[in-house]
C-alpha cells in the first residue's frame, strides 16, 4: 500500500509504566523527526496467564500492511509468558513488514539491545566494594526473560568473583511489577525469614515495591537496607530515598528501533543488532551520600600561590567531566554542554569581577532539567563539584571568596526553588489530570445508551488535550469494525464516517486520516472482562500513558454497560413481540371459539331474531346464545371480564352447561340455571384454574305466550312497547357468576310479558360503552333513541342499522360488541 | 394520612384519605384499558392497608368516575372476593357513594353489593364528603 507518510506501529503491552512511556516517547521522537505517522498498539503482554489477561492480545492480530508500514516490537514487554522464541514464531505473520525488536533478541529481525551485564556487574560491585554489603538479595525478573535472566546471571557471578556464597532464599522471582516487589518482601522477611542487607531488582519499578513494603515494616533505607534497581525510571528519583539504579537509555532504544525499520523501509538490508550501553547511577539508595562527587577521587589541589585561572586551567578536563557526570546523573535529556557553559561562566565572573551571567545560565540548565522531568536536585552536586575545585585557589582571597560564596548560595537557592516548583507543576498535572479522568469516569458511567457514550467520549477528549480520536465497535467477530466516534478538534468533517463499517484491520475507514500529515496515535483495545469489544485511536496529547489507560478502562466499561442496557431493551423488545404475537394468537383462538359456537340460522316459532357480535382486537368475552325447545327458548347474554384465551374459555364453560341444564330441563327456572352454573364456574375458575374471572350473565326463558323469565346482572334490557311506541329500560339486577361461591341470595327470576310486535334489545357493554374521540361513550340514552327511531323495520334492519351507528360512532372498538334484536310475534303467528 | 398512595394513571384518579377509622377513596376521571394493569395491585395494596391499619369502613366516593370498564371493574370484583375470604372479625364494611344519574354505576354497583350484602353497601352520593 502506497501512502504519502509512512505509518510505523509500535507493538507494546500497555502505557502504565514508565520502562514503556520512555521507549514510546524515543520512537515518537524519532517518527516526528522523519515526519512518520506512528501507531502505539497496546495489546497486553503475550498470552498472559492472569484472568482475562490475554484479552487485550486482539489488538495485535490487527497490526498488519492495511494499517501500517513497519513495526517497532518492544519485545520485554510482550514475551515475559512465551519467551523470545515463540515471540519470534509469532511475528512471522507480520512478515515482510521491516520489523524491530526492543530489548530481546529475535531471531531474524534486529534488535535494539542493552548491555545488561556490565550495567548490572557495576551495581552489584559498588554494593560489593564501596559499601560492603554481604548479603544482597535479588529479585528476579520473569523466568523467560532473556534480559531479566542476563541480570541475575550476572547477579551470582559477581557474588562468586568476590567470595560470597549464593543463598537461593535470597532470591525471588518477580514480573517486572510493582506489586512483585512487595510480595518479594513479604515472601523473605514472613516466610523465608531470611535476613538480608541489601536487595538488588531486576526492575526499577520492583525496587519500589520492595522499598514500600520495607518502609512499612519499619526498615530504613538505606540505613538499615540498601536498595538498587534497574532501568533508571523517574519516578525512582523521587523516591524519599533516590534510587541508585542501572540506567539503560530507554529513549534511545526507542528511538534507535525506528531508525532500523525506517533503513530497512529503504531497503537497507540490517541483520546485526545494536547493544546501548547501560550505566550504574548512584543516589540515596544505596547508601551513597546526596550530592557526593563522583566516584573518583579529587585530584590534591595544594600549594601557597594557587590561583583560581590555575587551578581552573590545570584541572580542567576533569572539572569538566566531573560536572558532566554529576549532569548526566540528573537528567540524561539535559543537554551536557550547559555544564561547560556553566564551569566557564563561573571562572569568568569570578576572574574578571564582570558579570558572566553565572546564574543565568545555571537557571537555564536547571528549567530544561525541569522540562526534560531530570532530577533538579541532582544540580547541587554540579556545584557542589565547582566549589570543590574552586574553594582551595580561594582560601587567600577574601574578596573572591566572598562573591564565590555568594554565587554559590544563590545557585542553591535556585535550584531548591527550581526544585520545588517542578515538583509543585508535577502535582498540580497529575491533579488535573486526576480531576479530569474523574469526572470523565463519572459522566461515562452514567451514559446508559451507546450514543450518550459517544458524546461522552468527544466532551471529555478536548479537556485532556487529545485532539483527535477515532472508536470502533467490532461487528460479530474481529475482523469487521463500525466506527462509532469519529473526532478531529479540526473538524474536516471526520464526523461523516460516523457508522461505516470497514476492515478491523484498518484500524479506520478509508480516509478518515489525512495522508500528508504525520500524525501519533496510541491504539487502545475495548474489552469488558474476556469480551472484545473494539479499539479505539487516541491521537496522542498527554505524554503519560495513564491518561489513555484510564480512557480505554472507562470507555470499556460505559460501552459494555450500555450494550448490555441496548441488548435489554431489544430483548425487551423482543419479547413485547413474541408476548404481543403469542396474544394475538391467543386472541384469534378465542375469537375463533367465541364465533364458532354462536347460534347459527336459529328459527324459533314466534319470535323474529336477529343478532350480530364482533369481537375486539384486544378484549373478547362476550356471549350470546338462543336454545330453543318445545314451546319455549332460552336466550341467555353475558360478558366475561377480561381478554383473551381464558376469558374464551370461561365463554365456553359457561355456553356448555347452560346448554347441558337447558337440554336436561328445559322447563327449569333462570335462576335455577345460574345457580348450578355459578357453582361449577366458580370452581373451575377460581379453584381449579387458579384465576378471577367473572362474568355479567341474563338468562331469559320466553314462552310461546310471550311469558319471559329473566335472571341475573348484566346490561339493563331495552324493551320497545309496540302498544305504546315506547322503549322502556329493564333492569337485571343479580350476581355476576363466579364472583362469589353462592348467589342464592343475590339472584330473583323476575317476570316479563311480552306482547306481540314487542321489541327485545339485548346487547353488551362494547355498545353502550363504545367511545369517540372525545371519550364519550355512545351511552344507553342514545341506544334507546336509534332504537324507537327503527323499531318499525325488521330485526335484521334493527340490528343492521344500531351496528352500523355504534361502528360509525366508535374511533376505535376497544371491545366486543354484540346486538341480539328478538321481536315477539304473537301466539297468532 | 393514608400509607396508600394517590394513584394518577391515564386519566383516572384514586385518591386515599384517612380519616380516623375510616379510608375514604375518591375516584374520578375515567378507568379504561389504559389502567387495567395498574388496578388490581392498587386494590391489593388498599386491602393490605386497611388490614394494617384497622380500619373499619372503606367509603368509596364514586360520584366524579365517569366510566370504569369491565377489565378495570375485574379489579373491585377481586377487591369484594378477598373481602370475602377474610375471617369474619377481620372483615370491613364497603360503602360505595354512586351518582344516581349515572345508570351503569347502579346497575354495576348493586352486582357489587350482591357480592357481599352484609359487608357491601350502595348508596347515593348527595354531594360533598362525608
Amino acid at each position: 500500500m502506497i501512502r504519502r507518510t509512512r505509518r510505523v506501529g509500535l507493538l507494546v503491552d500497555w502505557l502504565e509504566d514508565e520502562y514503556q512511556n520512555k521507549v514510546l516517547a524515543g520512537v515518537d521522537a524519532e517518527a516526528q523527526a522523519n515526519g512518520v505517522s506512528l501507531f502505539c498498539l497496546t495489546g497486553g503482554v503475550l498470552l498472559s496467564p492472569y484472568r482475562f489477561g490475554a484479552r487485550r492480545n486482539f489488538l495485535y492480530d490487527l497490526a498488519g500492511l492495511a494499517c501500517v508500514d513497519g513495526l517497532v516490537l518492544m519485545s520485554g514487554t510482550l514475551s515475559n509468558y512465551v519467551g523470545p522464541s515463540k515471540l519470534a514464531r509469532y511475528c512471522e505473520r507480520y512478515r515482510p513488514m521491516p520489523m524491530c525488536s526492543i530489548g530481546v533478541a529475535l531471531t531474524g529481525i534486529p534488535s535494539v539491545l542493552v548491555d545488561n551485564a556490565s550495567g548490572m556487574r557495576q551495581a552489584i560491585s559498588h554494593l560489593v566494594e564501596v559499601h560492603g554489603y554481604r548479603r544482597i538479595a535479588f529479585i528476579r525478573g520473569p523466568g523467560v526473560n532473556e534480559e531479566a535472566e542476563e541480570r541475575y546471571r550476572v547477579y551470582r557471578e559477581v557474588l562468586a568473583e568476590h567470595g560470597l556464597p549464593f543463598n537461593p532464599d535470597l532470591v525471588t522471582l518477580g514480573n517486572f511489577q510493582v506489586a512483585s516487589g512487595a510480595d518479594a518482601i513479604r515472601s523473605m522477611l514472613d516466610e523465608r525469614r531470611v535476613g538480608f542487607d541489601a536487595i538488588v531488582a531486576a526492575s526499577d519499578s520492583m525496587a519500589l515495591g520492595a522499598c514500600e513494603a520495607l518502609v512499612a515494616r519499619g526498615y530504613r533505607i538505606p540505613q538499615d537496607i540498601a536498595v538498587v534497581g534497574f532501568d533508571d525510571i523517574r519516578e525512582g528519583r523521587f523516591a524519599p530515598a533516590p534510587l541508585t539504579t542501572v540506567r539503560q537509555p530507554l529513549d534511545r532504544q526507542g528511538k534507535q528501533a525506528l531508525e532500523l525499520v525506517l533503513a530497512q523501509l529503504e531497503g537497507e538490508v540490517i541483520t546485526d543488532h545494536v547493544v546501548l550501553q547501560t550505566e550504574l547511577v548512584r543516589r540515596r539508595s544505596c547508601g551513597c551520600s546526596p550530592h557526593e562527587l563522583p566516584d573518583r577521587v579529587l585530584p590534591e589541589i595544594c600549594g601557597d600561590d594557587l590561583t583560581l585561572s590555575g587551578v581552573f586551567n590545570e584541572h580542567h578536563a576533569r572539572i569538566l567531566a566531573d560536572v558532566t557526570q554529576a549532569i548526566w546523573a540528573s537528567s540524561p535529556d539535559v543537554d551536557v554542554s550547559k555544564g561547560v557553559e556553566l564551569v566557564e561562566a563561573f571562572r569568568a565572573e569570578l576572574e574578571t569581577g564582570t558579570d558572566a551571567h553565572f546564574l543565568d545560565v545555571l537557571e537555564l540548565a536547571v528549567n530544561e532539567a525541569a522540562e526534560t522531568g531530570g532530577n533538579i536536585d541532582a544540580w547541587q552536586a554540579v556545584i557542589t563539584t565547582l566549589r570543590s575545585y574552586a574553594l582551595p585557589a580561594l582560601v587567600n582571597d577574601k574578596p573572591k571568596m566572598s562573591k564565590a560564596e555568594d554565587m554559590w548560595h544563590e545557585a542553591r537557592v535556585i535550584i531548591g526553588g527550581a526544585a520545588e516548583r517542578a515538583q509543585a507543576k508535577k502535582r498540580l498535572q497529575a491533579e488535573t489530570w486526576s480531576r479530569t479522568l474523574r469526572k470523565s469516569g463519572e459522566a461515562l458511567f452514567t451514559s446508559l445508551d451507546v450514543a450518550a457514550v459517544m458524546n461522552t467520549v468527544q466532551e471529555q477528549l478536548p479537556k485532556l488535550n487529545i485532539r483527535s480520536a477515532y472508536l470502533s465497535t467490532f461487528e460479530g467477530g474481529i475482523e469487521r469494525a463500525r466506527l462509532m466516534l469519529a473526532y478531529d478538534v479540526n473538524g474536516r468533517g471526520v464526523e461523516r464516517h460516523r457508522g461505516e463499517s470497514f476492515a478491523a484491520n484498518q484500524l479506520v475507514p478509508s480516509d478518515v486520516l489525512v495522508d500528508d500529515v504525520r500524525q501519533t496515535f496510541i491504539v487502545e483495545p475495548l474489552f469488558f472482562e474476556s469480551e472484545q469489544l473494539g479499539f479505539v485511536l487516541f491521537e496522542m496529547g498527554p505524554s503519560d500513558g495513564v491518561v489513555y489507560e484510564t480512557l480505554r478502562d472507562q470507555i470499556g466499561s460505559a460501552l459494555k454497560a450500555a450494550l448490555l442496557v441496548k441488548q435489554l431493551v431489544e430483548e425487551t423488545a423482543r419479547r413485547e413481540t413474541a408476548e404481543r404475537d403469542r396474544l394475538q394468537k391467543e386472541m384469534e383462538i378465542a375469537e375463533r371459539i367465541q364465533t364458532s359456537i354462536l347460534p347459527k340460522n336459529v328459527d324459533v316459532f314466534g319470535i323474529d331474531i336477529a343478532s350480530v357480535m364482533m369481537p375486539a382486537s384486544e378484549v373478547g368475552g362476550d356471549y350470546y346464545d338462543i336454545l330453543p325447545s318445545e314451546g319455549l327458548c332460552w336466550f341467555g347474554i353475558g360478558d366475561v371480564a377480561g381478554h383473551g384465551l381464558r376469558t374464551g374459555l370461561v365463554m365456553l364453560m359457561i355456553q356448555s352447561v347452560i346448554a347441558a341444564l337447558v337440554t336436561q330441563n328445559s322447563w327449569t327456572t333462570p335462576k335455577e340455571i345460574l345457580r348450578v352454573l355459578n357453582s361449577v364456574i366458580y370452581d373451575n375458575v377460581r379453584s381449579r384454574l387458579g384465576q378471577d374471572e367473572h362474568a355479567t350473565l341474563c338468562l331469559m326463558r320466553i314462552t310461546q305466550d310471550g311469558h319471559m323469565l329473566y335472571a341475573g346482572a348484566h346490561e339493563d334490557m331495552l324493551l320497545y312497547r309496540a302498544r305504546s311506541n315506547q322503549v322502556e329500560v329493564v333492569p337485571t339486577p343479580g350476581t355476576w357468576i363466579a364472583a362469589v361461591r353462592n348467589i342464592d341470595a343475590g339472584t330473583v327470576d323476575n317476570e316479563l310479558r311480552l306482547e306481540p310486535n314487542d321489541l327485545l334489545l339485548l346487547y353488551t357493554d362494547g355498545v353502550t360503552e363504545a367511545m369517540n374521540e372525545q371519550q364519550q361513550p355512545f351511552g344507553l340514552d342514545a341506544l334507546r333513541r336509534e332504537l324507537e327511531g327503527v323499531a318499525s323495520r325488521s330485526v335484521e334492519e334493527i340490528k343492521d342499522h344500531l351496528l352500523a351507528t355504534v361502528r360509525h360512532y366508535v374511533t376505535r372498538q376497544q371491545d366486543d360488541i354484540t346486538l341480539l334484536v328478538l321481536r315477539y310475534r304473537g301466539t297468532a303467528n | 394520612m393514608s400509607a396508600l398512595s394517590t394513584l394518577e394513571r391515564d386519566g383516572l384518579v384514586l385518591r386515599p384519605r384517612q380519616v380516623g377509622a375510616e379510608l375514604h377513596l375518591e375516584f374520578s376521571g375515567c378507568a379504561d384499558i389504559e389502567v387495567v394493569s395498574v388496578l388490581p395491585e392498587y386494590f391489593r395494596a388498599l386491602h393490605a392497608e386497611v388490614q394494617r391499619s384497622g380500619t373499619n369502613l372503606v367509603e368509596v366516593d364514586l360520584h366524579a368516575l365517569y366510566f370504569i370498564n369491565s377489565s378495570c371493574f375485574k379489579a373491585l370484583v377481586t377487591w369484594i372476593a378477598l373481602l370475602n375470604g377474610m375471617p369474619p372479625a377481620k372483615r370491613y364494611r364497603i360503602r360505595f357513594r354512586k351518582d344516581p344519574k349515572l345508570r351503569w354505576q347502579t346497575r354495576s354497583f348493586d352486582a357489587l353489593h350482591r357480592m357481599s350484602m352484609a359487608h357491601v353497601s350502595v348508596e347515593d352520593w348527595s354531594g360533598g364528603n362525608p
